[in-house]
């Protein structure tokens, strides 16, 4: 399991959604332990340095603790797992938006383009 | 912005020439301890002058250089390994005698890590250097410059010319070592592309000075842009 | 351990040149060996110490290349990243020469023993009957002294111009051979300073023919001058080795 990664956006960031992204689809639960900063920068190929810097990010936000001695757990709380993972779909809806207006369409015509795909896809 | 943390190397208003050619024009630089230092320039851009100078193979026309604590003097040698980009290993030396002979010039030089290495990246102890292809020579070199244990790593283009496989294999090991310990390494390079995701700090040197420098997430944030398309926009 | 380890490979760097001067000389013995005849031996007595002659210029060729050498193929990258002080370097490299040039001498002179022994009557008679009175221990020793003396200035002066011909980037032959030049014609001028400043030391005396008194048959060596001698070889080996540790660049 690894990243695709965007070399222009900051690489930290893209390891966060990493994390959000397994916790949004279930993969990693509240009170889960993370894998050691050391064995994630070895399965995603990525600085060690960098696997920290993520990591005090994501304590910074709330979305995980770190126990002393113990590692770092995802947070217990539920409520703030929801409100991130939602947070990151907001952006994902947010930039298709925004995406779809750059290339001319009407917000009715999104809107129903999108029902559209839906509907396919059932 | 993260907070800088203290320097591994530095050196403070740097210069050098051969004969008429600047190399190096009042250079001031620290390397943060504790990271993956990139060392960024084009070729002539005085990147290999300013490593040579911080390993103690060549020395400055002016300036101070602090390598770990002190001049990188005889004794300091012991301390840091360096790795020269051009081929600097006796081609008449088979793998397992250069390896005997690296453990005994430095106590650092740890032998059973060198044989494991050597195995990891898929070569013979009994081969000769002579014998290898260049992009088993770079592997070769990176193993005895990895086996010593010691607190900094200075690697000047320890990718270049070498073949896409050999230079992942190289990269992944670099950085599994460097995840491994405490140690600081500055590696220098003129092309960015895959390797870009293992930096932490960039430092950007063209004209014989420091074009840009920051921490390889900062700079990404700042610029939107990948560091190697940061690269050529530096050095237009 | 590290001085030894250094000490092998530059015996294995060596190594070659020296085994194929080493087969030459045996060549050389071999076919005089053969051709030692009572009718040929005086011409043989003439041309047998001929590999003696070619040993310090071989020790001063390879003054000149074993730098020259490691700059030419980069392995002085490795060389100025150990931590070894100029001294250990040059030392090992000088020791390589002298085991090389020891292990000739040996087979040279076991060369000769036998051609000599095995026409022991005939050489006899060649001979002048002083030869059997000589004092030959004083003779040997001091020749074998004056002998390493040479081939270690050879060797010395050799690298010491070879280095400094690094500060240049081009004409480096003619710097070589300016320097080397310059190298001999200082050092004998310094010698003759050293010289006389040593001048209190006791003279050393040897009779060369046993049994006699006579004044003709006496070695003196000048004490003030052996103390030169010495002392220019450490010279030049603390110069080299400073050079190499401090000044050089890669």
């Amino acid at each position: 399991m690894g990243i695709h990664y965007d070399t222009s956006r900051p690489i930290y960031e893209q390891i966060i959604e990493y994390v959000v992204k397994k916790l949004a689809s279930g993969k990693l639960e509240a009170g889960d332990k993370l894998p050691s900063q050391r064995n994630l920068a070895q399965e995603l190929n990525v600085n060690p340095n960098t696997v920290q810097r993520a990591y005090r990010e994501m304590e910074l936000q709330g979305l995980v603790e770190t126990k002393r001695g113990l590692g770092t757990f995802v947070t217990e709380s539920e409520a703030r797992i929801r409100e991130i993972s939602q947070e990151l779909s907001q952006n994902i809806i947010t930039e298709f938006v925004e995406q779809m207006r750059f290339l001319g369409y009407e917000d009715c015509e999104i809107s129903s383009r999108l029902e559209k795909t839906l509907n396919q896809d059932q | 912005m993260k907070e800088t943390r203290e320097a591994i190397v530095e050196v403070s208003n740097l210069s050098k020439k051969y004969g008429l050619t600047v190399a190096l024009d009042g250079v001031d630089i620290k390397f943060p301890q504790g990271e993956l230092t990139a060392l960024i320039g084009p070729n002539g851009s005085g990147k290999t002058t300013l490593l040579k100078i911080l390993a103690g193979l060549t020395y400055p026309d002016q300036g101070r250089v602090k390598t770990i604590d002190r001049a990188p003097d005889r004794i300091n040698k012991e301390r840091f390994a360096f790795l020269p980009e051009n081929d600097y290993l006796y081609s008449w030396m088979k793998l397992e005698y250069l390896i005997e002979f690296f453990a005994r010039q430095y106590t650092s030089f740890d032998r059973s890590k060198a044989y494991q290495m050597t195995k990891d990246m898929n070569l013979k102890p009994e081969q000769k250097i002579s014998d290898l292809s260049k992009g088993m020579r770079a592997r070769f070199k990176l193993v005895l410059s990895l086996s010593r244990d010691v607190l900094l790593y200075i690697l000047d283009e320890p990718l270049a010319g070498i073949d896409p496989q050999s230079r992942s294999y190289i990269l992944e090991n670099l950085n599994l070592e460097f995840a491994r310990g405490e140690s600081s390494v500055i590696l220098s390079t003129h092309e960015v592309l895959e390797s870009e995701k293992f930096f932490d700090y960039v430092i950007m040197l063209g004209d014989d000075r420091v074009q840009l420098e920051g921490y390889a997430d900062d700079l990404r944030r700042e610029h939107d842009l990948s560091l190697q398309e940061l690269t050529r926009e530096v050095f237009a | 351990m590290a001085l030894i380890s250094l000490w092998k490979k530059e015996l294995r760097e060596i190594s070659f040149s020296g085994l194929a001067l080493l087969l030459l000389s045996a060549a050389f013995y071999v076919f005089l060996y053969y051709q030692a005849r009572p009718g040929t031996i005086q011409i043989i007595l003439g041309v047998i110490y001929l590999p003696f002659i070619i040993y310090p210029l071989f020790l001063l060729f390879q003054g000149y290349r074993t730098f020259s050498r490691e700059w030419r193929e980069k392995t002085i990258f490795l060389l100025k990243s150990l931590p070894r002080s100029g001294y250990e370097i040059v030392l090992a490299k000088f020791l390589a020469a002298a085991v090389v040039l020891i292990i000739l001498m040996a087979a040279s002179s076991t060369g000769i023993y036998l051609i000599i022994s095995h026409n022991f009557t005939a050489v006899s008679q060649v001979l002048p009957p002083e030869f059997a009175a000589l004092n030959w221990g004083a003779v040997l020793g001091w020749g074998l002294a004056v002998y390493f003396w040479l081939c270690g200035f050879a060797y010395f002066t050799a690298q010491l111009s070879s280095l400094t011909s690094r500060f240049f980037n081009r004409f480096r032959w003619l710097v070589t051979l300016l320097v080397f030049y310059l190298v001999n014609y200082l050092t004998f001028r310094l010698a003759g300073y050293l010289g006389w400043l040593f001048d209190w030391l006791p003279d050393v005396q040897h009779f060369v023919i046993r049994q006699t008194e006579e004044a003709a048959g006496l070695i003196e060596v000048s004490g003030g001058g052996l103390a030169a001698a010495a002392l220019i070889l450490l010279i030049m080996f603390v110069v080299s080795s400073l050079l190499l540790e401090r000044t050089l660049e890669v």
